[in-house]
């Protein structure tokens, strides 16, 4: 791999940022010579300056040496790219690594792509931080260039629900960022409380596991040796259960997941969703939108009705409520 | 370090500079009680001074949903944060309200940036405390939008009684902000190249673009962080308070004073911009019949934002009567109880200079009223209600009337030509 190409934006910034800690006297020196360039008037000119003293200082400061040090560890990574560019993430969910196509880097003969690594500037001041985050990058590259891995850029969706398609996307990401942390500490890697970190992701998008939450995020963390079908198969349908891609009986949207048997709905809130769907039976199920939806409107109406039956409400809601 | 009289703070306290007072101040008063967050003055601004290359994420004038919102992302409770760390349980309001243009919130007896700087700094850098934001705490000018407060303690739930009033327990409010064109700025205090200054014409607070070399001291010194980066230029900006509007040299003023973009732009009508005179003590000095002068120092109704910064900051807020009174004491300092008394019951002179708010673009210097017939008698909360419908009437700097109004809402009733127009 050739070197690597850092953004100017970047340089500048974390060299901005770095100014703050120097001693005084090489404050000064930098100072000295930065706005001695604010005395150039021709725009090219001065840029081309800007970015030359900066990226002198970034050298001096050794501000790439963390980044440079953890991608040359990563040599199975290297061999599979053409290059590296660095660029700047203007938030933390904006950084990242990627690949980027070799036709779309413009290249007819090398076709491997290029690696692309999004950072905040301000991470390239704390080591520690920034090596732990890298390692954990890295590995989403070596898994989407691992011929085993299988990695396909694009997941499966259904045209008439985009919905489905951005919850799948959300699991994918949680079950590869856990199985990633699990490899790492099995490997010895030092990832410090992270494994609490992607336990509280992942109960935060699997609640529907129920019981098994734990032993299904155990098994990811500590045994699973992930593919991308195999994410994708968990992803697409957490449950396990018999895929019905049919329409929900209530909302008659089409959904990607299951429908929720309603046996959890509380009476009230299942007569509620009688009293606008006549024919509907709880035995029918409903999807999981329709179950949230219905569940907070009866909480609305059972307010409404304690605020007017306490007489802090002159208006009664506009239609007969069941509520308990 | 010098000392200077802070009249807000009701006591001396130390800045890098002497004190010196420009003859008029640009001053405002913002009834937060009628914002609607429309960000009519947000994109007003934006739309005349900041949308070029470079300028994407600046703001230099914001509305933002408060408690939980802000731009950049938690400025106050950050440099709130700092302040409690420098003087531990010591940031509190002694003393009793000066019955004068001095002190007129009591005594501050806890630490200003200035002071706080002196203490927890080293010296290099001594001048303010404060900090630089990250790239991402700019990036969303009213993130959590209408997001309310629930029940103390009580997670992903709305009181279920939280609108009652006198105080909501369920509740936010809209704040809109643009640089307070300081007595004693920090921007102007941290800038190592003297680039920044105060006019004496006017107080507005001017950043120089010739001779800023992007050191970003002044975003890091302003308390309200209204000093901004721009990349491209690789020099700071901020609010310069439409100064050709205010002078009356813009070509659409016609010579007479006009108030700038953002307060134009106010939809909710929440807005007075002017001019105040200012006394050789640096006090305000009297002027008994200028609105601005009348909501601070007579009505006592606007409140400065975040006195105990220590800036002396020239916009002022009537504070929501909804909002929990401990929040907006730390926001707006002790005269909090007070304002939102007056605010509530207002006296017929008040309720004649409430008015006045953006029936012109005009600055407006001097009102009269002329008095009218009893309209309405009753009672609200216990107390005895009279309304008169008065006439307020508005002149400019000139001594020219620029319109006159009525407290009863002028109707007018439409020829039936257009029935079905509007
Ligand atoms: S609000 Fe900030 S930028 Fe404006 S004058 Fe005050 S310290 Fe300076
Ligand atoms: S006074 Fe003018 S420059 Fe300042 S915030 Fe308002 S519109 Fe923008
Ligand atoms: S224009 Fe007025 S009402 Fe609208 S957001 Fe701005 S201050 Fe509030
Ligand atoms: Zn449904």
């Amino acid at each position: 791999m050739s070197e690597i190409v850092w953004a100017p934006d970047v340089v500048e910034e974390s060299v901005l940022l770095a100014e703050r800690r120097l001693p005084p006297a090489d404050a000064r020196a930098f100072r000295r010579q930065r706005d001695r360039i604010y005395r150039e008037l021709e725009p090219d000119r001065r840029e081309v300056r800007f970015q030359t003293l900066h990226l002198e200082w970034f050298r001096r400061l050794r501000l790439a040496a963390i980044l440079e040090q953890t991608i040359e560890a990563h040599g199975a990574v290297l061999q599979r790219v053409r290059g590296c560019a660095v660029a700047r993430a203007r938030s933390n969910r904006e950084a990242g690594a990627d690949l980027v196509d070799a036709s779309q880097a413009g290249s007819d003969t090398d076709r491997r792509p290029m690696l692309l690594l999004q950072v905040m500037p301000a991470a390239l001041l704390d080591p520690a931080a920034l090596a732990g985050w890298l390692q954990h990058e890295l590995m989403h590259v070596s898994d989407m260039l691992d011929p085993a891995f299988g990695y396909q850029r694009t997941l499966p969706s259904s045209p008439d629900d985009p919905v489905a398609g951005n919850i799948v996307r959300d699991r994918y990401r949680v079950l590869w960022d856990v199985s990633i942390d699990g490899r790492l500490a099995r490997a010895g890697r030092d990832i410090g409380a992270k494994r609490a970190v992607r336990a509280f992701e992942f109960a935060a998008t699997f609640r529907m596991l129920g019981d098994r939450l734990p032993e299904v995020f155990d098994d990811w963390f500590d045994r699973v040796q992930p593919t991308h079908g195999r994410i994708l198969a968990v992803a697409g349908n957490p449950g396990g259960r018999p895929v019905d891609a049919g329409r929900c009986p209530v909302c008659r949207l089409p959904t990607g997941a299951p429908f929720d048997s309603a046996a959890g709905l509380t009476a009230p809130v299942e007569a509620l969703v009688r009293a606008n769907h006549p024919g509907w039976r709880a035995e029918h199920g409903l999807c999981l939108q329709c179950r949230d939806l219905y569940e907070a409107r009866h909480a609305d109406f059972a307010r409404a009705r304690g605020l007017h039956d306490a007489g802090r409400l002159e208006v009664a809601a506009p239609h007969p409520i069941p509520i308990e | 370090m010098p000392t200077v009289r802070n009249w807000q703070l009701g006591r001396e306290m130390s800045y890098p500079y002497d004190a010196r007072f420009p003859s008029r101040q640009f001053a405002f008063v913002f009834n937060i009680n009628r914002c609607i967050a429309c960000q009519s003055c947000t994109m007003a601004c934006k739309s005349t001074w900041t949308f070029n290359k470079g300028q994407e994420h600046m703001w230099w004038a914001n509305v933002e949903t408060k408690p939980y919102g802000g731009y950049p992302q938690w400025w106050d409770a950050r440099i709130l944060a700092r302040l409690e760390e420098a003087n531990p349980a010591g940031q509190v309001w002694g003393g009793a309200p000066a019955d004068a243009r001095f002190g007129p919130y009591g005594v501050f007896e806890g630490t200003t940036i200035f002071e706080a700087a002196a203490t927890t700094l080293t010296p290099d850098s001594a001048r303010v405390l404060g900090y630089l934001p990250a790239d991402d705490e700019w990036n969303a000018p009213n993130i959590y939008e209408d997001n309310p407060v629930g029940k103390r303690g009580v997670r992903n739930q709305l009181d279920p009684t939280g609108e009652q009033l006198p105080e909501h327990k369920t509740w936010f409010f809209y704040l809109a902000r643009i640089c307070n064109h300081c007595s004693y700025p920090a921007c102007l205090a941290a800038c190592p190249r003297k680039a920044i200054y105060k006019r004496p014409e006017d107080g507005i607070v001017l950043l120089d673009q010739a001779e800023c070399r992007g050191y970003r001291k002044c975003v890091e010194a302003c308390p309200y962080k209204k000093s901004m980066y721009r990349g491209n230029t690789r020099t700071s900006e901020k609010c310069i308070a439409c100064f050709p509007r205010v002078e009356g040299t813009d070509p659409e003023t016609g010579g007479e004073p006009m108030e700038t973009r953002c307060m134009a732009a106010c939809i909710g009508q929440i807005r007075m911009q002017g001019l105040v005179q200012i006394a050789a003590d640096g006090t305000w000095a009297e002027d008994r019949q200028n609105p601005l002068y009348y909501l601070v120092h007579v009505a006592k109704v606007a409140l400065p934002l975040y006195p105990q910064f220590g800036t002396q900051p020239n916009g002022y807020y009537i504070p929501p009567r909804w909002v929990p009174r401990p929040y907006l004491r730390q926001m707006f300092g002790p005269g909090v109880d007070q304002a939102i008394d007056s605010y509530v019951n207002p006296s017929r002179e008040l309720l004649a200079v409430l008015q006045l708010f953006r029936r012109s673009n005009r600055i407006i210097d001097r009102y009269e009223i002329q008095e009218g017939p009893k309209v309405y008698e009753g009672s609200l909360r216990g107390r005895k209600v009279e309304l008169f419908n008065d006439t307020v009437i508005a002149f400019g700097r000139s001594g020219r009337e620029i319109f006159r109004t009525t407290i009863e809402e002028p109707i007018h009733v439409r020829t039936n030509a257009h029935a079905n127009s509007i």
